[in-house]
């Protein structure tokens, strides 16, 4: 897993620690007697991106949904944060830390744009009913906080003139922004993203890639989905190749790219 | 006292009545999402708690049976009859929301509502049955020493108070984070729970304060017309409530108000005295009915939101920390 930095077009430094934040060992995931994901292992570095690939199929989806949360750990094991998901609810694994996004961009359509970024942040003095009748202040306190840090947000991702727009009226691009933006409130350790450039342009996805690359420079872990490999290529540091559920591969893009197993799964193969 | 007067004293309290109920179903549908088909047990269930515990024990020589009678004073019975209600929405909710998207909680509530029904109905030591409770004292009546027309007055005020705090509540209920949270549920169960939300306790929690709101109404109807019986909770009037809450406007406290004042009181209970056609005595009642049902098309058709749509949240103003720089770069790459 030593990236090869001088190899890529634009230099990236390598992962800030060595322990892997987020180990996924021998899982195994059945739909009735298909198995989606079969004995796959791969871990992701604290600080780096890391990204998911393979072809149609492969159980990456599948892998996201497991990891977190929202299908329940069937075999094998996941450790986030030195920590296993076994029988952690979604909510709690998220509480933990660890934030993933949708395939298809899932905005809160009925409420605006600022009220969509107001929802993540966890913990909020203000979703406890005690504290909103009997320590009012302390609630509206945290609100003008929590505004404050979201209409930062939204101006970093160039959504500030839309702030008082309803989540649904937004473009299938602004929605994706939106949706990163969105994540960033509940203050994640790492983020899990199934396919956040999925049908957007190419000025757009650049514009995505360069918050992700923003984010990792934060401290954050990052672990997407992503079909473009000239995007992974620029901004991942490790790359996993899952084909038929489990782990063809691992390495840079560089080392993914001349892999024979990989070439062949990609071309319809194996 | 006149009986226009008499009359639309009667209607006032109903009014007042039916917007606790709307608010409360407001929480759970309009605002949480939550589909609750059984909305009127819980005010049914309100109803008999607090009739029976205003009422003293059972007399075997009155021809009613029922269980409690404690004979207790105002406003206990009345608190009691929310609590207990509230305790059945929660009793309901681990089976509905535990594991189950809408459309098949909504079933499961039909089901509960029909069983709940059929067991208060048939089951006489309970609540007497199909002949209902009657009786229960007036509240504060005797301590006041008031007659029956000046008591009509106060019993009003008495309504009016409760249903103005119980309104302060929802509100704040409403456009606190809590109520963020739950709007968020509605829209999107799945990404509220990816960021961390325990959706299954909210929706608890709203299922619980709702059905808290149905048990007060259901009690202070049994306090103002000392009687109740299954006649006056069937299924339908739960869709009474949902076609009010559609038509004022779901998730907006206001909205359910207006629609609170528009379908049960004025379509249902003013036109209750609206000369009969000869030889067809229901066919009124039934005409009445279908006002609602096309009120209500013809809203979902050309007003979906209601009459008074939920607002968009209002936030303190605050100053950015950094200029806005970002935008011009964004309309660049979103073409």
């Amino acid at each position: 897993m030593s990236p090869s930095a001088e190899a890529q077009p634009q230099p990236v430094a390598p992962a800030t620690t060595t322990a892997p934040i987020l180990r996924v060992e021998h899982v195994t995931h059945a739909f009735g007697g298909v198995n989606a994901i079969n004995d796959c292992s791969f871990e992701v570095q604290t600080g780096s991106i890391t990204a998911l690939i393979g072809p149609n199929g492969a159980g990456k989806s599948t892998m996201v949904n497991v990891i977190s949360g929202f299908y329940p750990l069937q075999q094998g094991q996941i450790l986030f944060d030195g920590q296993s998901v076994r029988g952690l609810a979604a909510h709690s694994i998220a509480q933990r830390g660890l934030i993933r996004t949708f395939q298809i961009s899932r905005d809160y359509g009925a409420m605006t744009v600022l009220e969509n970024l107001m929802v993540p942040p966890k913990h909020q003095v203000g979703e406890n009913l005690f504290n909103v009748f009997f320590r009012p202040w302390l609630v509206a306190r945290e609100e003008k906080e929590l505004v404050r840090k979201a209409l930062d947000m939204l101006n970093t991702f160039g959504l500030y003139e839309k702030r008082e727009d309803y989540a649904r009226s937004l473009s299938g691009g602004q929605k994706r922004l939106l949706e990163m933006a969105r994540a960033l409130m509940a203050d994640p350790k790492m983020l899990l993203l199934d396919e956040p450039m999925a049908g957007v342009n190419p000025a757009l996805a650049d514009r995505l890639a360069q918050h992700i690359m923003d984010l990792r420079g934060k401290g954050l872990t990052v672990l997407m989905i992503e079909h473009n490999l000239g995007i992974v290529d620029q901004i991942a540091q490790d790359v996993v190749v899952m084909a038929n559920g489990t782990t063809l591969a691992r390495g840079t893009m560089v080392e993914i790219r001349s892999h024979p197993e990989v070439i062949s799964a990609y071309l319809g193969g194996a | 006292m006149d009986a226009t007067i008499a009359y639309l004293l009667t209607l006032a309290v109903y009014y007042f009545i039916f917007n606790i109920q709307t608010w409360g179903l407001n929480l759970q549908f309009g605002v949480a999402g939550i589909l609750n088909f059984a909305y009127i047990i819980f005010f049914a269930v309100g109803a008999y708690i607090t009739g029976t515990f205003a009422l003293p024990h059972a007399d075997p020589f009155s021809g009613q049976t029922y269980f409690f009678g404690f004979a207790l004073p105002f406003p206990i019975p009345l608190i009691a009859g929310g609590l207990v209600a509230a305790a059945l929405g929660l009793l309901v909710g681990v089976i509905a929301l535990k594991r189950l998207r809408s459309d098949y909680m909504a079933i499961v509530t039909v089901s509960v509502g029909a069983i709940v029904y059929d067991i208060i109905g048939n089951y006489f030591p309970l609540f007497n049955g199909q002949d209902g409770i009657s009786g229960v004292p007036f509240p504060l009546q005797t301590r006041l020493g008031l007659d029956y027309n000046t008591y009509q007055w106060f019993f009003m005020g008495l309504a009016g108070v409760i249903m103005l705090i119980l309104f302060l509540i929802i509100q704040r209920i409403t456009h606190s984070p809590f109520g963020r949270t739950l709007r968020s549920i509605r829209e999107d169960q799945d990404v509220s729970e990816a960021f961390g939300k325990d959706t299954f306790r909210y929706r608890m929690i709203a299922m619980a304060i709702g059905c808290f709101y149905a048990g007060v109404a259901g009690g202070l109807l049994i306090e103002y017309i000392s009687a109740f019986n299954p006649s006056g909770w069937t299924a339908g009037e739960t869709f009474v409530l949902f076609a009010a809450l559609i038509i004022g406007g779901r998730g907006n406290n206001w909205g359910a108000a207006l629609g609170a004042l528009l379908v049960p009181v004025i379509f249902q209970e003013a036109t209750r005295y609206l000369p009969q056609f000869p030889n067809s005595d229901t066919l009124v009642p039934a005409l009445r009915n279908v006002v609602v049902g096309v009120l209500l098309i013809v809203t979902l058709w050309f007003r979906p939101q209601g009459l008074l749509p939920e607002r968009k949240a209002k936030f303190p103003k605050v100053q950015l920390d950094a200029p806005e720089n970002k935008q011009e770069e964004a309309d660049v790459a979103l073409g």
